[in-house]
């Protein structure tokens, strides 16, 4: 295979393999992932829970917990191999070129530390300067990410703060560092819409203008929609599909994407909104064949059977199925998902 | 200045629980069976006599006038008289306090500098030969009772290898005693310059203090070893990691502070336990302590003595939940006065 290596690739993730050794057995949590971010995009990481997406984050900075181990894969980072670094060099690169946001963000504050204290702390760490000097650079930091009152806010401990300001606090810590590529897992799950909405614009407003990328993990399709470029989805552990977002909404290949799109409230277009049946399938004994044809309105005896592989489905869009590489002859019909709903 | 104004509110809390205790501990021993009048009184008494004394002892006027009297004396000092010792009450317990004190702090603070980093590497080092070495000795400090561990160490290390003074109580028999300053031996004997009682108070100190040690140490380093493993799998210390925070400053800055709220309780419990006496090993080294006094007046029925102990215990106890709590307040900004 013909490696195309863009100039504008930034982080290039290949054959990424992270499982879990259960007492159950194997959780194959990302199985043979490969995808690239694109310096100044956004691109949406989706999936139902469970399907990998938080995993692939942490294995991107090797940060995958116990007893979860990344078997194979490479992730190219500007053009450093990261899993090849060492421990030591790995620390230099997390927190500088690569920061994370988390999904609960007073959870992943320190209760016993000011939020002050904890944002000074990871830029004094990172720039070797004095302690002074990092606490007035996180004040500003602070104030970049539209806190009000900073400086009486930096002595606040995260209890004493409200979700979304922990958030902005997390956003703030993990932008000081100037990333080349921030992560962000689900950074708005549990805040409200108007709150939602100024954390999403903070993260569009520093990619874009530093250039660098951003991988948006989430479930939610609208936020995608809104803030994303390029788009991926999972499900147990695979990537089915990828491509522009434009493209991806407008022409889904891969029936769990049309499913997720079908079960997507929309406001422009009067439908009832579909549910895919069933759920996300046993992560040690996962089906044979292709993952989703227990739950696929299309699926034939070969999906049992045969693993698809991924194949071009338009222009930078890929996607794994058999009815789009043609080995089965079938239309999808919209209608399948609607058909679904009681 | 917030510390203050929660020490306070702490010290005026403690007035109705004291209140609570004294009250408890008044009532047990006025609706326990038997008269205490006829300790005082021979076969032949006459039971005017009896009526007598009974007034005399105030035994004669309603409960709770007793109990104010009884408070009263309690809050000048006066425990009342031991018949066994024939002395009084409080000072016997001031003369044994010290004793008791000394040991179990020291036997404390040896278990909190071993047990809490031995918890912290088999944390950080969960499964390793450093994490087994201390499952092995927790699981000894847990299924070994104190009084055998007690024997055997005397075997060991005093009787075969001499190592140690025999148990013979707090120094030597050939020393004496440093001035009573504080009636702490360790302490005294360092004030005045006293070496070579400071040198024999700490062999004397030393078999009692390991054994005590040992039984100590092993719920802690569980505890704190729990407690690590808890922190380490947090969301904040993954975030700390996600920005570069090295391993040593993850363990020390951020994992550890948390780690210790819940082995604080524990080590509280324990302390509060300990400084009533412990009657098993101050008996085995002839340990002239609190628990011991306990333990003989209980024997003779030396009812005051018996009550002025258990009342000084409570308000131990009290006292080190107070001083734990002050020291949650201080490190948890969670909680609020």
């Amino acid at each position: 295979m013909i490696e195309v290596r863009n100039q504008d690739t930034l982080l290039e993730v290949r054959g990424l393999h992270t499982y879990f050794y259960t007492y159950e057995g194997v959780v194959k949590a990302v199985n043979s992932v490969s995808y690239r971010l694109n310096r100044g995009e956004i691109t949406g990481l989706v999936g139902e829970s469970g399907s990998g997406k938080s995993v692939t984050a942490q294995s991107i900075i090797r940060l995958v917990k116990a007893p979860g181990r990344i078997v194979e894969g490479e992730v190219w980072l500007d053009g450093q191999d990261l899993m090849s670094c060492s421990e030591a060099e790995m620390q230099t690169v997390r927190g500088r070129k690569i920061s994370m946001i988390f999904q609960e963000p007073r959870a992943a504050l320190n209760p016993l530390f000011t939020v002050g204290d904890q944002i000074s702390r990871v830029i004094q760490l990172r720039e070797g300067c004095s302690r002074s000097v990092a606490e007035r650079h996180a004040v500003e930091m602070m104030r970049a990410v539209e806190i009000a009152d900073p400086d009486r806010r930096a002595s606040a401990y995260p209890h004493e703060l409200s979700g979304g300001m922990c958030q902005r606090v997390m956003v703030a810590m993990a932008l000081s560092a100037n990333p080349l590529l921030l992560i962000a897992d689900e950074p708005t799950t549990g805040l409200d819409v108007t709150v939602q909405a100024q954390v999403l614009d903070l993260i569009r407003l520093r990619v874009k203008s530093a250039g660098s990328a951003c991988l948006f993990i989430t479930h939610d399709l609208g936020v995608v929609a809104e803030l994303c470029e390029r788009v991926i989805v999972m499900y147990a552990g695979r990537v089915v599909e990828q491509g522009p977002v434009a493209e991806i909404f407008s022409n889904p290949r891969h029936p769990y994407t049309q499913g997720l799109i079908a079960s997507t409230l929309r406001v422009d277009i009067d439908k009832p909104i579909s549910t895919i049946p069933g759920t996300v399938p046993d992560a040690v004994h996962l089906p044979s064949g292709c993952t989703f044809h227990p739950r696929c309105p299309f699926a034939e005896e070969l999906c049992q059977q045969e693993e698809p592989q991924m194949v071009e489905a338009g222009r930078d869009h890929t996607t794994r199925c058999h009815i789009v590489s043609g080995r089965i002859e079938r239309e999808m019909l919209e209608e399948a998902w609607t058909l679904e709903t009681a | 200045m917030r510390l203050l104004q929660y020490v306070g509110k702490r010290l005026l809390q403690l007035i109705p629980v004291l209140l609570g205790v004294s009250i408890i501990i008044f009532t047990i021993s006025h609706v326990l069976p038997g008269n205490p009048v006829y300790l005082f009184v021979g076969i032949d008494t006459t039971p005017e006599e009896i009526e007598a004394i009974t007034k005399r002892l105030g035994l004669d006027k309603p409960l709770h006038e007793q109990y104010f009297i009884w408070l009263g004396n309690v809050l000048r000092g006066d425990l009342g008289d031991s018949w066994f010792t024939s002395e009084s009450v409080a000072q016997d317990l001031i003369r044994r306090f010290p004793a008791t004190f000394e040991m179990t702090t020291a036997a404390l603070l040896l278990a909190i500098a071993l047990g809490v980093p031995l918890g912290v590497l088999s944390a950080v080092y969960r499964n390793s030969w450093i994490d087994n070495v201390s499952r092995g000795i927790t699981l000894l400090g847990v299924s070994v009772p104190s009084f055998w561990l007690g024997l055997l160490l005397i075997y060991v290390l005093f009787f075969l290898l001499r190592i140690f003074p025999p148990p013979s109580g707090r120094i030597g028999l050939l020393v004496s005693p440093p001035d009573r300053i504080t009636g702490l031996y360790l302490v005294d004997s360092l004030v005045t310059g006293n070496w070579k009682a400071f040198i024999s108070s700490a062999q004397h100190l030393a078999l009692p203090v390991i054994t005590q040690a040992l039984v100590t140490l092993a719920p802690i380093t569980r505890l704190m070893r729990s407690s690590m493993l808890e922190v380490l799998g947090s969301e904040y210390i993954q975030a700390a990691r996600a920005n570069g925070v090295p391993d040593r400053q993850i363990y020390f800055r951020d994992a550890l502070r948390n780690a210790l709220l819940a082995p604080l309780t524990f080590v509280a419990l324990v302390y509060g336990n300990l400084l009533g006496g412990s009657v098993v090993l101050e008996r085995i080294f002839a340990w002239p302590g609190i628990g011991r006094y306990a333990l003989e007046s209980i024997v003779v029925k030396d009812y005051n003595a018996v009550q002025g102990f258990v009342l000084l215990a409570a308000v131990l106890y009290v006292l080190v939940f107070l001083i734990v709590d002050i020291l949650y307040f201080v490190i948890d900004p969670r909680i609020t006065a």
